[in-house]
């Protein structure tokens, strides 16, 4: 992946002026220019060269947004940023348009605090966490060095895992790190065709590939995210090959769990996509309205995507944890031949999924 | 502005500059004139020696061919700005009543000239209920510059407004194939829209023109068709755009019909799937007009409901236009069990 444009602009809220992000970023980011000010306020259109630190207000801590009618994977969200550069034409932050900059949370402290919180909570339970829901989780890392904290945090703590998302091979960071064993480096892949149209500006496959191998090679745990699976000419092979190259180059027994998730989006996402990607016809597949009010495709391609992606892993390790993200009974069934209550839960799939793989857990019931 | 006594020799008729045409016949004026003569001065600019109409064009045609020498007009002065001169000008046009799609497209293009598109008085824009996003000006502009056949069909009336501005992009032959056969079928708004979506989505997804899919064969046969009405066509070309838009749901649900269709339900039941069989709420729906009937209906049904051949509708792995067990196959199934029931 080339290197991002830095940011020439860093805009930094009083109150966490001093504090340790703004020093990392200060250090990384010789380049560019400090200004101070007491509040941020929302921007009306984008500008890729400003980074804004923030003293954010909000909760760190997310639920991963399930909705009743599709199973949720129970996972815990930890926000430390919003926004993203690498710019893919179907990424929902763009609908988000009230903060369209680049935006991070300079109040570490209350963070790492509310962390610390939610896992001292439920001792008993694993808490699988990440960071990659509203943005990516490693494309500031050269900048922010986050990671050199968050990740030492998780291997002090016996019942969490933390997950870190990206599509880039920003993993230098990582090198060297005490991450217990606790950490997964994950990343999203996608057929070769769909990485080059929609998401042009991301690592290519293979250089994802070769970071997935540096981090195995640290000694941490992976997983591996088909999300959005694309509906295109040729996809099945397009998959097959991006599954063999994964394969290839990475042991499986290193993979804690794959999730494979088809494309949906909020309706409001088809005109963005349109004005901002006029190139792209990913909204124009057999998009159908799904009970949680996202477009989704139509069943039974969304079912042949799964079955087709499950059978091609399982011949590799049957016993790799796939699940897919926000999908019901029905499909669950016709991909896997089970659902996962049948298995006590996605939740507890994937909770088992880092006891045999990573063997953190169970855990003790509290007394 | 003053107000005088221009002659025909004084004034440029000829000069179509601040022309807006309304690309469609309407007496209302002509039979005004003929009763009441020109009641509203037209309105002049002056050019060097001579002037030029700026508002009244028919008025004054309508005066010299009936004979006169000239008409008392309102007249702009040589060193008034074109943007002032324009900005009157249309303003007064959005006051009368009714100004056509033609009409809009046509101003629109003036004001974007005028003043670029980030830059065009509000008033103008909420007085044509034109939205103020900055692609819609221009997408105005292309319609007008679309010339006279696509003006024309904007004016007729038929066309609505949205779905206007969603072809405004289109290459030529497709814009114009379009609009026609809108304007064929006179159908409400909300439907053109949704042809207008359908074709431009599966264009797109196909790699092909508009205009490749409306004269496409199945189309063609759809739009040209002597024994249908425009009711019919209407319905005929949603229903065809559906299936090439989805074609997968589509020969799903022809499947889910003739699979229903194939169990010989009673008349009475009707088994609705969830909208596009998303989920697992299913509905079955029975009408009778009393006991007796519900009684009859429940009876008939059982057998049905309780072979595995109701099961065939929800495998999901059977591919579209696979059938259900044949009647045959099933009677004899149905045979096997009773034996070995008994047995
Ligand atoms: S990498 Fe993720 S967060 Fe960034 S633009 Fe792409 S989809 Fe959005």
């Amino acid at each position: 992946m080339k290197k991002i444009q830095a940011p020439r602009k860093v805009i930094v809220e009083s109150s966490v002026a001093k504090g340790e992000l703004v020093a990392s970023l200060r250090k990384n980011l010789p380049g560019a220019s400090f200004e101070t000010v007491d509040r941020i306020s929302d921007a009306v259109c984008c500008d890729p060269e400003i980074l804004e630190v923030v003293d954010f207000r909000g909760r760190f801590m997310k639920s991963c947004p399930g909705t009743r009618h599709y199973h949720c994977c129970g996972y815990k969200i930890l926000h430390f940023g919003t926004q993203c550069s690498i710019g893919c034409s179907y990424c929902i932050l763009q609908a988000y348009l009230n903060q369209p900059n680049l935006r991070l949370f300079g109040n570490l402290g209350q963070m790492f605090g509310e962390l610390s919180d939610a896992l001292a909570q439920n001792r008993d339970s694993l808490h699988r966490i990440g960071t990659g829901e509203f943005t990516d989780s490693l494309l500031l890392d050269p900048f922010t060095e986050l990671s050199r904290l968050i990740v030492p945090h998780f291997a002090r703590t016996p019942n969490a895992v933390l997950e870190l998302k990206t599509k880039t091979n920003f993993v230098e960071n990582l090198s060297g790190l005490d991450h217990g064993g606790h950490t997964i480096v994950a990343w999203s892949l996608n057929s070769a065709q769909i990485r080059k149209q929609e998401e042009p500006f991301a690592a290519t496959i293979a250089e994802r590939i070769e970071a997935a191998r540096f981090c195995s090679g640290e000694g941490y745990f992976l997983a591996f995210h088909f999300d959005p699976i694309i509906d295109h000419p040729e996809w099945k092979s397009g998959y097959a090959r991006t599954l063999d190259r994964l394969f290839a180059g990475i042991d499986p027994a290193r993979i804690v769990w794959i999730s494979l998730g088809a494309f949906r989006f909020m309706p409001e996402l088809k005109e963005i996509i349109r004005l901002r990607h006029p190139l792209s016809r990913i909204a124009y597949g057999e998009f159908i309205r799904g009970l949680d009010g996202k477009m989704r495709y139509f069943r039974d391609i969304r079912a042949e995507f799964y079955s087709f992606m499950v059978e091609r892993i399982r011949r590799i390790d049957p016993g790799l944890c796939v699940y897919l993200c926000m999908e019901n009974d029905d499909i669950w069934k016709q991909s896997f031949g089970f659902s996962p209550e049948e298995r006590g839960g996605l939740s507890h799939m994937l909770d088992c999924a880092v006891k045999n793989r990573m063997h953190i857990g169970p855990f003790e019931p509290e007394t | 502005m003053d107000l005088r006594f221009a002659t025909f020799s004084e004034i440029d008729l000829d000069n179509r500059t601040f022309e807006i045409r309304r690309f469609a016949a309407s007496t209302r004026l002509k039979d005004s004139l003929a009763r009441f003569g020109i009641l509203d001065p037209p309105w002049l600019q002056q050019k060097g020696a001579q002037y030029i109409a700026v508002d009244g064009f028919q008025r004054l045609g309508w005066a010299k061919e009936n004979g006169a020498k000239g008409a008392v007009c309102r007249i702009f002065g040589q060193d008034c700005d074109i943007r002032e001169v324009w900005s009157r000008r249309i303003e007064k046009k959005i006051f009368e009543s009714g100004i056509n799609l033609a009409e809009k497209a046509q101003i629109m293009s003036v004001l974007i000239v005028a003043f670029q598109s980030q830059e065009i008085p509000s008033f103008f824009l909420s007085g044509m209920n034109v939205s103020n996003r900055p692609d819609v000006p221009a997408k105005w502009a292309l319609l007008s510059a679309g010339g006279t056949e696509t003006l024309e069909m904007l004016a007729s009336g038929a066309i609505a407004e949205r779905a206007a501005l969603e072809v405004a992009e289109w290459d030529e032959r497709s814009r114009d194939s379009l609009l026609s056969v809108l304007k064929a079928l006179k159908c409400s708004a909300s439907i053109q829209v949704e042809i207008v979506e359908h074709i431009r989505e599966i264009a797109v997804r196909e790699q092909k023109s508009g205009a490749d899919i409306i004269e496409a064969p199945r189309s063609r046969e759809i739009l040209m068709s002597g024994d249908l009405n425009h009711r019919q066509k209407t319905q005929a070309l949603r229903t065809l755009l559906a299936e090439l838009r989805y074609p997968r749901l589509s020969s799903r649900q022809n499947q889910f019909r003739r699979d229903l269709e194939a169990l010989g339900l009673p008349s009475g039941i009707r088994i609705i799937p969830p909208p596009a069989f998303e989920g697992n709420n299913w509905e079955m729906e029975l009408s009778f007009n009393g006991p007796e009937e519900l009684r009859k209906i429940v009876h008939s049904a059982r057998s049905i409901v309780e072979s595995d051949r109701l099961d065939a509708i929800w495998r999901w792995d059977r591919r579209p236009g696979s059938p259900l067990p044949s009647a045959a196959a099933r009677q004899k199934q149905d045979e096997n069990k009773t034996t070995s029931n008994e047995g």
